[in-house]
């Protein structure tokens, strides 16, 4: 087995050793709460960009994604272009003002362009409520990749990823977890490259794959999804991607906002080689394993059985920087939400900059934590968790983030009413009628944004301006 | 069958893409410089 062989140790505790020399070298550079949420705005374009794709890339990627394809053929990859427009949108009418604004949180960004303490406040709950489903499905896939690949319980899998991340997101911040991603998109890119030509040697070559699986199940080689279904998923990813707050953040940390733009072009291009490896690898197992138990156990089966010690090593410990560096971009989001914008702002305003670096750590812990117990209960495969919080991010933050940043009228009233519409009006159109969609094409989180938007404009219409002096930090 | 537009086409697509990005990236970093310089 993969996960007794010396290999595997090596490679694995190479990357562990890389990973706490960086924490420590990040540590002894951390002084501030400044230098713990913004890297002291010192990330340039090349470390920006693996930030970016190693953030974005998860195991919704990894084991979601080519289960995704495992299952449904090629078509899945056209939902790409969704997470790239969203990209585009972020990179020309978000990125550039939040970078100027330069501020820590993203709820910093609500609290000062609406002016409003309310604002702020319902963003970070509502982001710690959303990213604790995304970690759910980060520690779901922890889970199926022990029991899979190591014969470990899901709990300990799940235990041992929230101690070694929290670990190096506690102690570094966003200095440590820059490098370290830097690090694990590379290691990605490379174990995802290494991967494709042996499984296209296993299966007979390309042709001989596609005309295999299209034998199966001809939609596998075509078009298992329709361009309806296809839009309605990639708008979800795209809208959640423009105003995520886990990127958001690493604009803040970056040099300046022609970096944030190269750091993005730089993030595409390695989210298109993973994304078009991790196509071919699903449909790749698809051929030579054509009936797992389930989609998402194909990634596992590929690193512990298809590839040698040597790969699948390799594979293993990518896949695993993949959930992790997800897990610690999460953290270092809701850890700062609840430091920065709900301890320091409501319980402790006095609080010194050791006493916040601290309440970010233990909340980092306490966070990371809350996700086991769903993660247990195994609500739904990993992709569709991960799905499912990118729909609840669109619909009550892209409106306030993009529409905030780029139109002058919008008022605080309106912001609250727009993120308390838009969460709302998704959570009861995904448990009511969206499961209709067959029938009207229209998904929940088009439902969500489009009640943001109206919200957000009516309101904002019939209330004050927000004051002159906050609105000047965003708009020339 | 073997594989067809839903699979080459996506490398067409995503390869027209990125280099459309970047020349916008370019673009947009000279436009900012010319204003700094102002």
């Amino acid at each position: 087995m993969i996960a007794d062989s010396g290999l595997f140790i090596v490679i694995a505790g190479l990357y562990f050793t890389m990973v706490v020399g960086i924490s420590v070298w990040s540590a002894l550079h951390t002084r501030t709460e400044d230098d713990f949420l913004a890297a002291g705005r010192s990330i340039g374009p090349w470390v920006g960009g693996g930030v970016l794709a190693a953030t974005q890339i998860s195991a919704g990627t990894f084991v979601g994604t080519l289960g995704r394809h495992y299952l449904t053929g090629v078509s899945w990859i056209w939902i790409w272009f969704g997470v790239w427009a969203g990209w585009l949108v972020s990179a020309v009418l978000v990125a550039p003002k939040l970078r100027r604004f330069g501020a820590l949180t993203v709820a910093d960004y609500v609290g000062k362009r609406f002016a409003s303490e309310g604002a702020r406040t319902l963003a970070a709950a509502l982001i710690i409520v959303t990213y604790t489903i995304y970690l759910t499905a980060q520690f779901q896939a922890i889970g199926e990749i022990a029991s899979a690949v190591f014969g470990v319980a899901p709990l300990v899998a799940m235990t041992a990823l929230l101690a070694s991340t929290a670990f190096y997101t506690g102690v570094g911040g966003v200095r440590s977890s820059s490098y370290v991603e830097f690090a694990q998109t590379i290691m990605m890119v490379t174990a995802l490259l290494f991967a494709v030509p042996v499984v296209i040697a296993h299966a007979g070559g390309l042709t001989a794959l596609g005309q295999y699986v299209g034998s199966i199940e001809p939609r596998m080689t075509g078009w298992w999804f329709g361009w309806r279904e296809l839009v309605a998923f990639g708008m979800a990813f795209g809208l959640s991607i423009a105003a995520a707050p886990y990127e958001m953040t690493r604009y803040y940390s970056m040099r300046d906002v022609a970096t944030v733009r190269y750091a993005i072009g730089i993030a595409l291009v390695a989210q298109a080689l993973i994304g078009s490896c991790v196509m071919i690898l699903g449909i790749g197992m698809r051929g030579l394993f054509p009936y797992l138990p389930s989609p998402d156990q194909a990634s596992s089966i590929l690193a512990a059985v298809v590839m040698s010690p040597l790969m699948g090593s390799l594979f293993l410990v990518a896949m695993v920087s993949a959930i992790m560096s997800s897990v610690n971009s999460i953290l270092l989001v809701t850890g700062g939400a609840f430091a920065h914008d709900l301890y320091k702002r409501l319980l402790n305003p006095g609080a010194s900059q050791r006493c916040l670096i601290w309440v970010n750590r233990i909340a980092i812990v306490v966070l990371g934590a809350v996700p086991f117990w769903f993660a247990s209960l195994k609500l739904s495969d990993v992709q569709a968790i991960v799905v499912e919080q990118a729909k609840f991010i669109a619909s009550f933050f892209f409106v306030p983030v993009v529409l905030g940043l780029n139109w002058r009228r919008g008022t605080k009233e309106g912001a609250i009413a727009s993120m308390v519409a838009g969460f709302l009006g998704c959570l009861l159109w995904r448990f009511t009628l969206q499961r209709d969609f067959a029938a009207h094409g229209i998904d929940a989180v088009e439902v969500g944004v489009a009640l943001s938007a109206m919200m957000f404009v009516l309101v904002s219409r019939a209330t004050p301006p927000a004051p002159e002096a906050n609105l000047r930090i965003f708009f020339d | 069958m073997g594989f067809g537009a839903s699979f080459y086409g996506f490398f067409v697509a995503a390869a027209l893409w990125l280099v459309s990005y970047f020349l916008w990236a370019a673009a947009a970093a000279r436009r900012d410089r010319r204003r700094s310089r102002r």
